[in-house]
């Protein structure tokens, strides 16, 4: 895989992956600054309201319309966070040139580096505020959507059992805002919040896709026209690693009408970027695959649950263990939890276990250049996280891992948190 | 008349760029081969067997057979173990694949992804698919497990919500009832009731291998004339009950922990393929699209008017059931299903616009040429083709064989009161 990586402008890159590969090419620009609580609100609400329109295609209606004819060109506008990151994210997903139909010949790739172009310098702003009408409908459902994260059980139990472990720091707080927030920006702070993160924020730019020689001038020609003459040279936001404010293990049960109970146990496990292969073999040994310890012993061999996983937040250092549960075995579940952890951290590694583990993670980032979105998104993600993104020498990284190496990973691994909503209608 | 040799044929499709060659094995099977060059090549291996067939008559047989309501899924969940005591996922693990499997209403399916050792994994795929082995044990063990993964899914609501329109829209059909099954329903499964099922339905000219890699025709030819006995000859009659175009009840309430009320609109559509799968599709595609795809009027006018924060439509066309649904949260259902139906009614008169028909063939034709970018989504895509019976390639040219005047006539035909159902969730007090 070829990556050429060139500065667009002040704190900003773009990286291009040519590939003829597949039917659709892939962009992104995205936007990265330290995630608080102010900012995270002003975003999220941004996002949604600059998907409502731009100042040539002024409603939801024309937008999709114009985008649907470029053959159903997809874009979005997101928030999310790598840590103590937040993201601010625009992608665009479109049908590569060569496989427009014959008889309807069109330019796809230029009409979607219009369209991005558009999408950044024309938005649609009165009197340097967004339009009052669509802040106020997009407040509405955004206020909605954060209310509505109680529908969706796993994810809540997980939202708050974060929240409980993660406490001040600052990855605590949701990316996507707050209602508080929420509740009272005004059309003209977003608008100043979306000049200052052009600005301000450090920026990484991908495209991979069908690639021409003039294809890199017309993406760098697009990026230096989003990007202000003034812009800083912002470098990337760091994360702050999870450091447990007490020796003790924080026990909250809260209730929702549900009829099984939700488990998360919240860990901290210090982690460098260099360290990723040992990571990556700790966990799927534990928890990725339907041999790993927590499926094989929780689910299978005691049969107290219908999954049970666990997941690292490689930019915190924190794992969270998961679990859809009845009550009655939620002690049970804890004490097998405990026991595959230790039990790994003593040095019960097999070399079974070991090479599967292996296979399995070459195996993964082999995939990894089968789609532009899988490639490109864990590309970013990388650069975020400090973490090498040579994809051979990964794989020769994970070949030198040693089950001594995930003994000691385990043994780091301290319960600083268990949350349980508990469901009253079982 | 069974076929001695296994017989093969290439088809290409010009307009998506493909090629494929299926075998039509000795044994009964039909294998889809795709080569593609990718990191990771997909094998799924399934039979058109799903939730809803629990009544059935073999051959031969005087009575037909029921069986209960959830056993097609937790035969799936026991086809991992095998008769030495190991499990298949132990054995893909030894390759670093990743295996998993799958039950919907019409089918149940097997699979793998793999970077290396596509061989050893393609003969584990089809020794567990083929060796069933149930005991009392076993399948005490999983009534547990399944019973906490139906109370999972009795936790969300957008299938509570898509139950509930089945249960609307349909008088007795068996769409009505969870794929999972029930707690009691799945208590009565027996390892001679799971038997009985395999031995029906997974007989290898009730199924197909699709794959989709790097991989050969031939080493795919040898491992099947290998591991695959010729198959008997295989004539279910699946007993589904008779439905009648109209709906049953116009609306199901149920009451849910959710921040906002959520609906679902269903159109009951009773019309049959008629021999031609892949244009009765794209019609009702094309029509689900135009009027109420993202570009569509109604879409606009309910988001704009902050009736709703967006929607989700589709048309179902599995099996019998035609259905055509359309799903979202809002504060009032009932003003919504309104904008509905005098939004169909007046396209039912007027027709779709020549600008919404071309816009929402473009939007088809280019999510079905991307659906061919990764070796799962192509090997998946054969696989539901089978099912459906379908020739897959032929889809994409239909899209630009449907006319604007087909489209209409499905409106006309389809928008009708009697037709309509609405399942809402309410918060609960």
């Amino acid at each position: 895989m070829t990556v050429n990586r060139i500065t667009a402008a002040p704190g900003a890159q773009l990286s291009v992956i040519p590939t003829d590969k597949f039917k659709s090419n892939y962009f992104a620009l995205n936007f990265y600054l330290p995630l608080e609580k102010q900012s995270a609100g002003e975003l999220s609400l941004l996002s949604r309201v600059m998907l409502r329109g731009t100042e040539p295609h002024p409603s939801i209606g024309e937008l999709n319309r114009y985008t649907d004819m470029l053959y159903n060109l997809t874009f979005s506008l997101a928030v999310s966070a790598i840590g103590s990151v937040q993201t601010f994210s625009f992608r665009m997903d479109f049908l590569g040139d060569r496989f427009v139909p014959q008889a309807e010949k069109a330019d796809i790739l230029d009409s979607a580096l219009d369209f991005a172009q558009e999408f950044f310098c024309r938005p649609l702003v009165r009197d340097g505020a967004f339009l009052s009408e669509y802040v106020e409908s997009e407040r509405k459902l955004l206020i909605d959507r954060i209310e509505g994260e109680i529908n969706n059980k796993d994810r809540y139990a997980m939202r708050r059992g974060r929240m409980h472990l993660l406490g001040e720091h600052p990855a605590a707080i949701s990316p996507n805002g707050d209602i508080e927030t929420v509740s009272c920006v005004t059309g003209a702070q977003l608008y100043e919040r979306f000049r200052s993160i052009l600005v301000n924020a450090h920026a990484e730019a991908l495209y991979v896709g069908e690639f021409s020689p003039d294809t890199e001038g017309k993406l760098l020609d697009v990026l230096r026209k989003i990007l202000p003459e003034n812009r800083v040279d912002a470098p990337m936001p760091e994360t702050d690693s999870f450091k447990p404010a007490s020796d003790g293990v924080g026990e909250i049960v809260e209730e929702a009408k549900t009829r099984q109970g939700r488990m998360v146990l919240g860990y901290s496990l210090p982690y460098t970027g260099e360290e990723s292969p040992v990571a990556n073999a700790f966990i799927e040994i534990f928890s990725a695959s339907p041999v790993s310890r927590l499926f094989a012993n929780v689910r299978e061999k005691l049969n107290l649950c219908y999954y049970c996983s666990a997941s690292m937040d490689f930019s915190l250092g924190i794992m969270t263990v998961m679990s859809g549960i009845s009550e009655k075995n939620v002690e049970k579940a804890r004490a097998e939890i405990s026991r595959q952890l230790n039990g790994m951290a003593s040095g019960d590694v097999s070399d079974t276990e070991l090479d599967r583990a292996r296979s399995a993670i070459v195996s993964s980032i082999k995939t990894l250049k089968d789609t532009p979105s899988s490639l490109g998104e864990w590309y970013l993600r990388r650069i975020v996280q400090g973490a090498p993104s040579d994809i051979d020498a990964l794989m020769d990284g994970v070949g030198r891992v040693s089950a001594e190496q995930v003994a000691e990973f385990a043994s780091r691994a301290r319960l600083c948190m268990a949350y349980f909503l508990r469901g009253t209608d079982e | 008349m069974i076929q001695a040799n296994n017989l093969t044929e290439t088809k290409k499709s010009r307009l998506l760029g493909e090629e494929y060659t299926l075998i039509r094995h000795k044994s009964g099977l039909d294998i889809y081969v795709v080569k593609k060059d990718f990191s990771a090549t997909y094998a799924v291996f399934g039979t058109r067997y799903g939730s809803l067939d629990n009544c059935f008559r073999i051959k031969g047989e005087e009575r037909p057979v029921e069986v209960p309501e959830g056993i097609a899924h937790f035969l799936e969940h026991k086809m991992f173990e095998m008769e030495d005591g190991r499990d298949a996922f132990e054995l893909y693990a030894e390759t670093g694949a990743e295996a998993n499997a799958y039950t919907s209403i019409d089918r149940t399916a097997y699979l793998f992804s793999c970077t290396s050792d596509f061989e050893t994994n393609l003969r584990t795929l089809l020794r567990m698919v083929t060796s069933p082995f149930f005991t009392e044990q076993t399948v005490k063990k999983e009534q547990g497990i399944i019973g906490e993964e139906i109370r999972m899914c009795e936790d969300r609501p957008w299938d509570a919500l898509h139950y509930g329109l089945m249960r609307a829209v349909y008088k007795a059909h068996p769409v009505r009832i969870p794929i999972t099954g029930t707690v009691e329903s799945i208590a009565e499964i027996t390892p001679e009731l799971l038997y009985n099922c395999y031995n029906t339905f997974y007989n290898l000219r009730n199924m197909a291998l699709c794959i989709c890699g790097n991989v050969d025709v031939e080493s795919v030819a040898a491992i099947a004339d290998e591991m695959l006995e010729i198959a008997p000859s295989c004539e279910i009659e699946r007993i589904l009950p008779e439905e009648s175009p109209e709906v049953d009840h116009s609306r199901e309430i149920i009451e849910m922990q959710v921040s906002k009320p959520m609906f679902s609109i269903g159109v009951k559509d009773c019309e049959s393929a008629e021999g031609e799968p892949c244009h009765y599709e794209a019609v009702r595609n094309l029509l689900c699209e135009s009027l109420f795809g993202m570009s569509g009027d109604l879409y606009s006018e309910l988001y704009e008017s902050g009736a709703v924060g967006g929607y989700g439509a589709a048309y179902f066309t599995e099996r019998d059931i035609g259905l055509l649904n359309i799903y979202g949260d809002c504060d009032d259902p009932e003003a919504v299903f309104e904008k509905f139906r005098e939004y169909a009614e007046r396209v039912a008169q007027t027709g779709v616009s020549e600008e919404q028909f071309i816009r929402a063939r473009r939007v088809l034709y280019a999510q079905t040429v991307r659906s061919f970018e990764s070796s799962s989504d192509i090997a998946e895509a054969f696989f539901s083709a089978f099912a459906a019976g379908q020739e897959l390639f032929d889809y994409a040219e239909e899209i630009y064989r449907v006319t604007k005047e087909e489209v209409d006539m499905l409106a006309r035909r389809l928008f009708r009161p009697e037709r309509y159902a609405m399942c809402v969730l309410k918060p609960v007090e």
